[in-house]
């Protein structure tokens, strides 16, 4: 993963990481395709119609990216989902959902290093509104997770300017829940709902519940898994019985 | 295909809340009727069914295993029109004959009402085969690449069927529990319309190489960009978040 303190010594690095085995790169297929379904499923059921993630693998490194319009061709550039429900209706903005996969260090689970959520007023994604970032290791100093958003002069902006920092309120980096409590792709869907920024299908809103429930109960796991004794402790004291693997 | 289960998922279709479960029913079925029609009870089909020359008398007459719907009658967005109640008419007409009832289909862009699960005659599959490869209901990705075992001869059709059990890194993957068995065949309908291609180290280099030209900067201008969190544009940005993990320093 790249460290930006020489940038002028920057090139293109064909071996990050391991290269995975075939059944592990099978495993990261699958675990993708998986992924990426749900995140079809999410769209056209909530805000969407025919929206159709697609993901690249680079099984030799390990890594793979999800986006829409995402080919071998195009691993660059996402294109925005249309926000909205019906065929001949005009979308009311567009939503960029991205991700760089990979698997996590026991080679058993899917991991996101990168997420990116963003709403543009325009398909071309030059008219960005907000977006919330996750990186899990930051090219900057800036927090893992992170939500930035468009818009005039105001307090923030003053009084930056009064330090002798003057930027736009699109370039603060408001911190947003760390690396594991970040706000998820469901959250973002219900903000466009109920801001009455996108129109949703009927019954959105127990597709959502369903997803959210899936994401809180994967991170929870994921968790656990980075936290085994904290985990161990609190089931203890709720009066479980664990015992460590090497006990 | 809307058989036993059709009439059913017809109704959800109508109304737009189909059921996944009723979906892969007819999924499973189509792609195995497609892929060995023959082999599935499909020995002849009454094409474009309601209108022209294709008729109820001649739906008695010829007795075919299966209907295909005309697509005119599956247009999206008109819930309760004439074409809508005419077809349900004929999906039941079929289902009590005892055959496959087989409807045309729209692209993603139609919406939900509309993702009929689409099977076509051998005859006059191609124009709705290209149809369904952006179909978020297509059971397997499809792709234009051809087996080596493919002849010139061979019906275009036919090779990109071939393409598709040959390809297995675009289409199939291994089943780990029973290498016989498609992965494809175990997916819920969102899992299978998932493309992943596969990709190494130089089809990668050249994708980092392309989205730098489309944003028009160099790989070290970006990084210092990236470093200060200030892009020239959010093309800049959006290439810096895609490419970043694929490069290192170099001293």
């Amino acid at each position: 993963v790249l460290a930006v303190s020489a940038p002028s010594e920057l090139g293109w690095s064909g071996s990050w990481s391991p290269r995975l085995s075939p059944s592990t790169a099978d495993e990261l297929q699958r675990q993708a395709r998986v992924f990426a379904g749900d995140i079809n499923e999410l769209l056209n059921n909530t805000v969407a119609i025919g929206a159709t993630l697609s993901a690249v693998l680079d099984p030799d490194n390990g890594r793979c990216w999800v986006g829409l319009g995402i080919s071998r061709r195009n691993i660059g550039i996402p294109r925005p989902v249309p926000l909205a429900v019906r065929p001949r209706a005009r979308p009311t903005g567009y939503l960029l959902v991205a991700h760089v996969l990979e698997l996590d260090p026991e080679g058993r689970w899917l991991a996101a290093s990168k997420s990116e959520y963003a709403l543009y007023l325009d398909k071309q994604m030059e008219r960005m509104a907000f977006h919330y970032d996750y990186v899990r290791q930051p090219d900057n100093e800036y927090p893992a997770a992170h939500f930035q958003v468009a818009g005039g002069e105001g307090p923030l902006t003053k009084r930056s300017a009064r330090r002798g920092q003057s930027k736009e309120l699109k370039h603060f980096h408001f911190p947003v829940g760390g690396r594991r409590f970040r706000p998820s792709l469901e959250d973002i869907v219900e903000f466009l709902v109920v801001e009455n920024l996108a129109e949703a299908h009927d019954g959105w809103d127990r597709v959502l519940s369903d997803h959210r429930e899936k994401w809180h109960t994967r991170q929870l796991r994921a968790a656990v898994r980075r936290e085994p004794a904290s985990a161990a402790e609190e089931l203890a004291d709720l009066g479980w019985q664990v015992q460590a693997p090497d006990a | 295909v809307l058989g036993a289960a059709g009439q059913a998922a017809a109704v959800g279709l109508r109304r737009g809340a189909v059921t996944e479960g009723a979906f892969l029913v007819d999924v499973t079925r189509a792609s195995q009727i497609f892929k060995n029609p023959a082999g599935r009870g499909v020995r002849d089909a009454l094409d474009d069914f309601g209108t022209g020359y294709s008729s109820l008398s001649r739906l008695v007459n010829l007795r075919p295993s299966a209907l295909k719907i005309d697509r005119s009658f599956v247009s999206p967005g008109r819930p309760g029109t004439p074409s809508e109640a005419m077809l349900e008419m004929m999906i039941a007409i079929g289902s009590r004959l005892g055959m496959d009832v087989i409807a045309g289909i729209e692209t993603p862009g139609a919406g939900p009402a509309c993702r009929l699960v689409v099977l076509a005659t051998w005859s006059q599959a191609e124009p709705i085969y290209r149809e369904l490869r952006t179909s978020p209901w297509m059971p397997t990705p499809i792709t234009e690449t051809h087996a080596p075992h493919s002849s010139p001869e061979d019906p275009p059709k036919v090779r990109q069927l071939q393409a598709l059990s040959h390809d297995r890194r675009k289409v199939f993957l291994p089943d780990s529990t029973d290498p016989r068995k498609k992965v494809s065949d175990r997916m819920t309908p969102a899992e299978a319309a998932v493309t992943v291609e596969i990709v190494g180290d130089a089809e990668v280099q050249a994708g980092v190489e392309r989205a730098l030209k489309s944003a028009g900067v160099s790989l070290n201008e970006l990084a210092e960009q990236a470093r200060a969190s200030r892009f020239s544009s959010e093309r800049a940005r959006l290439v810096w978040f895609m490419v970043s993990p694929v490069v290192s320093q170099h001293r």
